[in-house]
């Protein structure tokens, strides 16, 4: 398994703007694309706040949608958000800043075993 | 397990690596890294590297002087890197918004003093992704 090609999924359970969180998962995704790792990225809990559409973090806060929206540039297209979590949010895919795979909460568990490495932010 | 208890070495030794992200006595996470290293090297497994983030930098400080009746974390990281030669990473950028730097960056920026131990490396966050790559197992404490 070792120095093979292996796959890395960010899992995200954080909301923007109480941390540096959605940052620092972003910054880890995009370092492991660029050493050619299979990256994805999954959403739980108040993490999905992070794909939100017309977010205004002012100067507080880097603006992360212009690179949610360049994920693909770095290969990066698997992205998974709990469907559950969303809709307890009163949110719709179509409030998302990006194309996401809805995962019913019973199968995040396939989600997470069909990567090599998980890292949580 | 106790810390000095002796333990049986495992049959087949893994490679671990450890992406620690909780400060230091905030959460028991801190001290179960710490934990976990020292088991996996007592039972013949070997930690290639522990990558620190987040708030987990915090323990790179030298100017920590935690109760002596106290776990002293800083110390026992400092220890695990001299004297069982395991490879402390701290993230660059997290230590700069953290005012966690040594030498090199305190005359960089221009800053009157650094903090960062020996014992520790500044690097960046490719080698979290290169210890993942190269271990059997990443585990990450804190998130």
């Amino acid at each position: 398994m070792r120095n093979a090609m292996r796959s890395t999924l960010f899992i995200n359970t954080k909301p923007p703007y109480s941390s540096q969180a959605t940052k620092e998962s972003l910054d880890a995704a995009l370092a492991s694309a660029a050493f050619g790792v299979d990256v994805g990225l999954l959403f739980l809990e108040d993490s999905v706040f992070q794909l939100k559409k017309d977010q205004h973090p002012g100067n507080d806060f880097k603006r992360t949608a212009p690179i949610f929206q360049s994920l693909a540039l770095y290969d990066i297209s698997k992205v998974y958000v709990c469907e559950e979590d969303l809709a307890q949010r009163g949110l719709t895919p179509s409030d998302l800043i990006i194309e996401v795979s809805l995962v019913p909460a019973k199968q995040i568990s396939t989600i997470l075993s069909s990567f090599d490495n998980l890292l949580t932010f | 397990m106790a810390q000095n208890e002796a333990a049986e070495p495992v049959l087949n030794p893994m490679i671990f690596s450890i992406h620690v992200v909780t400060s230091p006595y905030s959460h028991q996470s801190a001290l179960t890294a710490l934990r976990f290293c020292q088991a996996s090297l007592a039972t013949g497994h070997q930690i290639k590297r522990v990558f620190f983030s987040g708030d987990g930098v915090l323990v790179g400080t030298g100017l920590a002087s935690p109760p002596q009746d106290e776990v002293d974390l800083y110390r026992a990281w400092q220890s695990l890197a001299r004297d069982q030669g395991v490879e402390l990473v701290v993230c660059i950028s997290a230590c700069l918004r953290r005012g966690i730097i040594n030498a090199t960056e305190a005359e960089r920026y221009e800053k009157p003093g650094h903090n960062l131990t020996d014992e520790f490396v500044l690097s960046g966050l490719g080698q979290l992704v290169e210890a993942g790559l190269e271990s059997d197992r990443l585990i990450t404490f804190g998130a």
